[in-house]
């Protein structure tokens, strides 16, 4: 992209892949270090920054909206995220102007697909679906404060900190005059002097554990390398971009399913090597579920309010 | 295979540099940010660069460290893209190839010009450059390729003549690059290194350090054409080359000067650790912390 590198360069680079020693030292299946924190941003219901390597840096906030629709086309329940990605064009110039909006609209389809069945992966999200004909509806903004390599990766990691960190609130539904509905937040009952309003409204939320993974996996030379940075990403042949989700039907007897494939870039690959990659995705995908969990459960004990803004 | 999730870090690089003892024989009075006054005793100095005068004050336009030459006061920056002296060893990336010169990016304000006429081309020292040469340059140098150079002169706009004109200058192979802020750079006489270790450095003043399996040798072949074959780097000196980075990365992140020594002492120093932890947070501060104390005190013994 906005790299470029002599061709000797690129020849010592794919060498080294192959031989399994990146130039920073990483072997292929290795990620940078990624660094996480949730509740940045107080204008959102849930928000995440993930920077990995210290240098690729995103940004996700999550804003509810309460959505009413019409039941009667609306036959199948419709999964209620929807994805935006956006690319500051500090993040990089080849992001000026118009240039990063193709490349966001490409990912957040991505994400789209990746997510359309999570109606039956997360455990809880149907929860959203209050009433017939209404709905919580989930923004998801994302926005790209800096670029080095393996965005997807990052922002799918950003997004689940994000849906961990959404608090949606509880609500009552009355039934009302004519066949409609009235929704009123649910709010618990103290009693005394307190007034109704000042009561903290009851919140709940998403189960994230079974959240899909979005990881590229790239092909360089004839290794597989996960989260390349920009001077790799100059040399890959060809890149796929694959959705994990995990299921947790029993405990401890997790089960991994593919939930989107898509390929970035040019390059062709044989069937051989695309089950190849996605074998590899599979094995990362448990390393960073488990590396994510743990960090989420840290994340817990946190006080809100240490913004990285401030 | 290694996946590691962490919080924001507890100490940043600026802490770290104010926890450590190099900046105790700092002046503090003699920093300044731009709008703030040079001297109390304004009638006895000279404005120079970086100054100008208010309400009859001398008042600094920069942020920088104030320096005296007799009654002439000026304000040198610390941090600020690479300006570039006559002499200095640079790395730089060729952007363009245009009539008679080369157009290299050398991280300067303007991108550096390397003439036709100041490359070594095969077939004799002080040969003419005719069309012909002029025709074939994309064949010596293209896009992309990065080249070591010294910088002959500078232009009264500051942009930079390059010229390769020594067999230790020229097209660079196989190697590393590694990007830091030129002001880390230490001025030396030597800026190109075999280190023991089986590979070698070169410090370019510009604040791009190549780390490479041998130091640039252009050996014409008879019929006077650059053939080079393609060789795959051994596994070890692979590994070296590496950890040489990674430590650089390091004096860059937690603002350590970068020459010949503080290069060699964080590699001594990074042994009993993995390469690929040189880049987490709680090693990288640790070690930055123990290389910049021992840079210290190795600078102090020389006093």
């Amino acid at each position: 992209m906005e790299i470029n590198l002599s061709d000797d360069e690129k020849l010592f680079l794919i060498a080294g892949v192959e031989a399994d020693i990146r130039n920073d030292g990483r072997s292929c299946q290795d990620f940078r270090t990624i660094v996480l924190e949730r509740g940045v941003l107080s204008g959102t219901n849930g928000s995440c920054r993930v920077q990995l390597g210290q240098t690729t840096d995103i940004l996700t906030g999550i804003k509810l909206e309460l959505e009413s629709y019409d039941s009667a086309t609306e036959k199948e329940a419709k999964q209620p995220m929807q994805f935006h990605v956006d690319f500051s064009a500090n993040a990089s110039s080849q992001f000026a102007g118009k240039g990063g909006d193709q490349y966001g609209e490409e990912i957040s389809a991505a994400f789209q697909v990746a997510y359309s069945r999570s109606l039956d992966i997360m455990s809880n999200l149907s929860k959203t679906h209050l009433a017939e004909g209404y709905r919580w509806k989930i923004n998801v903004d994302v926005s790209v404060l800096q670029w080095a390599g393996s965005i997807p990766d990052a922002i799918s990691l950003a997004v689940i900190g994000a849906l961990s960190d959404l608090e949606i609130p509880e609500v009552e539904v009355a039934p009302d005059d004519g066949g409609k509905v009235s929704i009123v937040l649910k709010r618990p009952r103290i009693g005394g002097n307190v007034r109704d309003e000042e009561v903290p409204v009851q919140m709940w939320r998403l189960d994230v554990q079974s959240c899909p993974l979005l990881l590229t996996i790239s092909k360089i030379g004839t290794a597989n390398l996960v989260d390349c940075s920009p001077e790799e990403e100059c040399c890959i042949r060809s890149q796929l971009l694959i959705g994990i989700a995990k299921s947790v039907s029993t405990p401890g007897n997790d089960t991994y399913q593919t939930t989107c494939i898509k390929q970035l870039g040019g390059g062709l690959l044989e069937m051989e090597s695309i089950e190849n990659m996605i074998e590899m995705a599979q094995k990362t995908s448990i390393g960073l579920y488990e590396a994510l969990a743990k960090r989420l459960k840290a994340e817990e004990k946190r006080k809100p309010g240490h913004s990285f803004l401030l | 295979m290694s996946y590691e999730i962490t919080g924001p870090p507890l100490v940043s690089p600026w802490m770290m540099l104010s926890m450590s003892e190099a900046r105790n024989d700092v002046d503090e009075s003699k920093i300044v940010i731009p709008g703030q006054s040079v001297c109390d005793a304004p009638q006895q100095f000279m404005r120079g660069h970086g100054t100008y005068i208010r309400d009859g004050e001398i008042v600094s336009s920069l942020s920088g460290v104030v320096q005296q030459l007799n009654r002439l006061l000026m304000v040198k920056t610390i941090k600020q893209r690479y300006a570039g002296e006559v002499g200095d060893v640079v790395v730089a990336r060729v952007v363009e190839v245009q009539a008679k010169r080369w157009k290299c990016d050398v991280s300067s304000r303007l991108h550096a010009n390397l003439p036709l006429g100041s490359v070594l081309l095969p077939g004799g020292d002080f040969r003419r450059k005719d069309v012909e040469d002029e025709e074939k340059m994309s064949e010596f140098l293209k896009n992309g390729e990065l080249i070591c150079a010294e910088v002959q002169q500078v232009q009264h706009d500051g942009t930079l003549m390059l010229h390769t004109r020594n067999n230790k200058y020229g097209k660079l192979r196989q190697g590393i690059t590694i990007k830091v802020p030129p002001h880390l750079i230490k001025k030396s006489k030597k800026h190109f290194h075999t280190l023991p270790y089986g590979m070698a450095v070169i410090i370019g003043c510009n604040g791009n350090v190549w780390v490479t399996p041998s130091l640039p040798e252009t050996t014409l072949e008879e019929d006077g054409s650059h053939i080079h074959e393609f060789q795959v780097v051994p596994q070890d000196i692979r590994l070296t080359m590496v950890r040489v980075a990674s430590c650089i990365r390091l004096l860059r992140d937690y603002s350590i000067s970068i020459f010949i020594n503080s290069i060699t002492t964080a590699y001594e120093m990074s042994q009993p650790y993995d390469i690929k932890e040189l880049s987490e947070q709680e090693t990288s501060s640790r070690l930055a912390y123990l290389i910049a104390a021992r840079l210290l005190q190795e600078l102090q013994q020389q006093k």
